[in-house]
């Protein structure tokens, strides 16, 4: 009984640290993805339920941040097929790199966050873990369940279809 | 002008530099989200007590009868001294030759107080005599007894 206890209440700490550890990496992500800092936040909440809901299933050894961007890409690509026919956003018109970069930063990221939800699922993923979270290309295979060839091309794919959203044209 | 991989690079790294802020009230809520929560039927003892606790106030409890306390105990039945059973069978007249003789033997003392005898324990229950010694050997005392009705 009293170990069970001291088992809850470790499990409890721990997962309290877990949180406080990866809340700011899950919400950005979740942002990232979303474009949309309410969205982010939901999702991210979900993320952590699930986190807690299956703690004891969780093989740690494999490393919780995987598991945690893994689950944060499914939480998210979930809210998004819900939310699809609202989010279909167009840019307005094409943004040249010098326009671009006279933005203002919050503007500038808007922009980004809006040419990325034009980008199919595994693309957007790739190319947010690869290239804005700085991921390994290895860990990025690891987290999507492809191989890292896959990975690449998706990176090399999606960044030439967010370049041609930024010039205005179709993805 | 088009976008180049070094725009595209600069854009990207922007912002993929942005540290995001741990954010104590997201934390807060997902602690409150995950705060432990009794399932239901961990609650099903306030139920099922309350019941419990009805049950026993609406019912009497059975309480075990008590004895009375005794007064008296009854007598036990006196066993029978049959002096000459075998003359009930016959009229009271045919018998008296048999008293006297049991009377007679029994006659040893000179003076005797009188003895109850109950005789035809096994006869008819209508009717039982008793039988009275007396000192004298010639008056012998016979006592129907009419143990049916208020005679008795």
């Amino acid at each position: 009984m009293e170990s069970g206890i001291l088992a809850m209440t470790a499990r409890a700490e721990s997962f309290e640290l877990l949180l406080a550890r990866h809340q700011a990496t899950v919400l950005r992500t979740a942002q990232r993805l979303l474009g949309c800092r309410e969205d982010a936040e939901d999702a991210a909440q979900e993320v952590f339920l699930r986190l807690h809901r299956h703690w004891t299933s969780i093989r740690l050894e494999d490393g919780v941040s995987s598991w945690l961007y893994r689950t944060t890409l499914n939480v998210c690509f979930d809210a998004l097929r819900k939310r699809r026919p609202t989010v279909d956003v167009e840019l307005e018109q094409a943004v040249e790199p010098d326009q671009f970069r006279a933005l203002e930063q919050d503007e500038r990221r808007a922009l980004l966050s809006r040419a990325l939800l034009k980008l199919p699922e595994k693309e957007r993923a790739a190319v947010v873990l690869r290239e804005i979270e700085g991921l390994e290309t290895r860990e990025v295979a690891a987290i999507l369940g492809s191989s890292e060839e896959t990975v690449r091309s998706q990176v090399s794919t999606g960044r030439a279809r967010l370049k041609r959203i930024l010039e205005g044209g179709r993805p | 002008m088009s976008w180049t991989d070094d725009d595209l690079n600069s854009a990207l790294a922007e912002w993929k530099a942005e540290e995001a802020e741990p954010d104590a009230a997201f934390e807060r809520r997902v602690l409150a989200a995950v705060a432990p929560r009794r399932p239901w039927w961990q609650w099903a003892w306030a139920p099922a007590l309350a019941a419990g606790l009805a049950v026993w106030a609406v019912i009497p409890a059975e309480r075990p009868v008590e004895r009375p306390p005794l007064l008296a105990r009854a007598p036990s039945a006196p066993s029978p001294n049959v002096m000459n059973a075998g003359c009930f069978a016959r009229p009271l007249h045919d018998c008296r030759g048999s008293w006297r003789a049991a009377s007679r033997d029994s006659h040893g003392a000179a003076t005797r107080a009188p003895r109850v005898t109950f005789a035809g324990a096994d006869a008819a229950p209508a009717t039982e005599f008793v039988r009275l010694i007396t000192d004298d050997p010639d008056v012998v005392i016979l006592w129907a007894l009419n143990t049916e009705g208020d005679g008795k």
